[in-house]
């Protein structure tokens, strides 16, 4: 039983200059899916990945939902210290007929600590936390009696 | 320093942009509100599947009633509050499914699982609901 889903490129670009903001209300009328494209092949299939970007003083969150895919199956890149790229490869089950890879790419915000990314994946749910170099946090001054 | 808010948005936009323009597709949900489930036939068992991303197996509810299934589960939307947002597509969501199975099942031997978000329950038949090979005399 095939889950999925073949369609054809969406003129979605428009979204694009008018920020994440409206981009996404625009897809949140999308009734769409799993996302899912099948290449010439038509063996492999690449699903996008919804996420979450949240932050806080001391670090970026981004939180990632990758049902079907086990830590072993999912690499997490960082290239030039400017782009972080996760991929994971989602095998055959009930829901999909061939390998599902999911995948997505981000450039990072500078001054995150690259060397201190922290990724954990749980119940199908990638939390990688990108700390903020030292100089990048907010900082509280005293200020001196004179 | 805080990270400059547009400035962050608009570099993940311009580089989403660009994987677009890569893959020759548009990004879309990955996830829907309403999480798809999926019941097969074994042969000797049922087997129904959940995608529940982010859910942990005890946290999904579970009754056999006869031979209706029902399964249920949430995941709400909850970002804390001393974060600043800069993306929320994870959408949370709500399953509640009834499932009548077309065969009886053995109540005592279902067993239940999650990995990597998806759930899965295993319900064997009644014995009486098996297939049965049936030999056939050569006359």
């Amino acid at each position: 039983m095939s889950q999925l889903q073949t369609r054809s490129p969406a003129t979605n670009d428009a979204a694009v200059a008018g920020g994440p903001i409206m981009d996404h209300s625009r897809r949140a009328n999308d009734t769409g899916d799993a996302d899912t494209r099948e290449d010439g092949s038509g063996r492999t299939v690449t699903a996008s990945v919804s996420v979450d970007i949240l932050e806080d003083k001391d670090a970026v969150m981004l939180v990632a939902d990758l049902p079907g895919v086990a830590k072993e199956d999912l690499s997490i890149e960082v290239k030039d210290g400017e782009v972080v790229r996760v991929r994971g490869l989602r095998r055959r089950d009930a829901f999909f007929d061939d390998d599902v890879t999911y995948e997505r790419a981000f450039r990072l915000p500078p001054g995150v600590d690259v060397g201190a990314i922290v990724a954990e994946l749980k119940d199908g749910v990638l939390h990688l936390r990108l700390p903020k170099a030292e100089e990048q946090k907010p900082r509280t001054i005293t200020i001196q009696a004179a | 320093m805080w990270f400059n808010f547009s400035d962050l948005d608009r570099t993940f936009a311009a580089f989403d942009a660009l994987q677009r323009e890569i893959n020759g597709q548009p990004r879309r949900r990955s996830f829907q509100a309403r999480p798809r489930v999926v019941a097969q036939d074994d042969g000797d068992a049922w087997t129904v599947s959940a995608e529940l991303p982010g859910i942990p197996a005890d946290a999904v509810e579970l009754t056999l009633t006869g031979q209706v299934l029902r399964i249920s589960a949430r995941r709400p939307n909850r970002i804390e509050d001393e974060k600043v947002v800069h993306r929320t597509e994870r959408n949370g969501f709500e399953l509640v499914r009834s499932l009548t199975l077309p065969h009886k099942v053995d109540g005592e031997k279902v067993t239940a699982r999650a990995r990597n978000g998806i759930f899965t329950v295993h319900l064997p038949k009644a014995a009486d609901a098996r297939p049965r090979n049936i030999t056939v005399q050569a006359a």
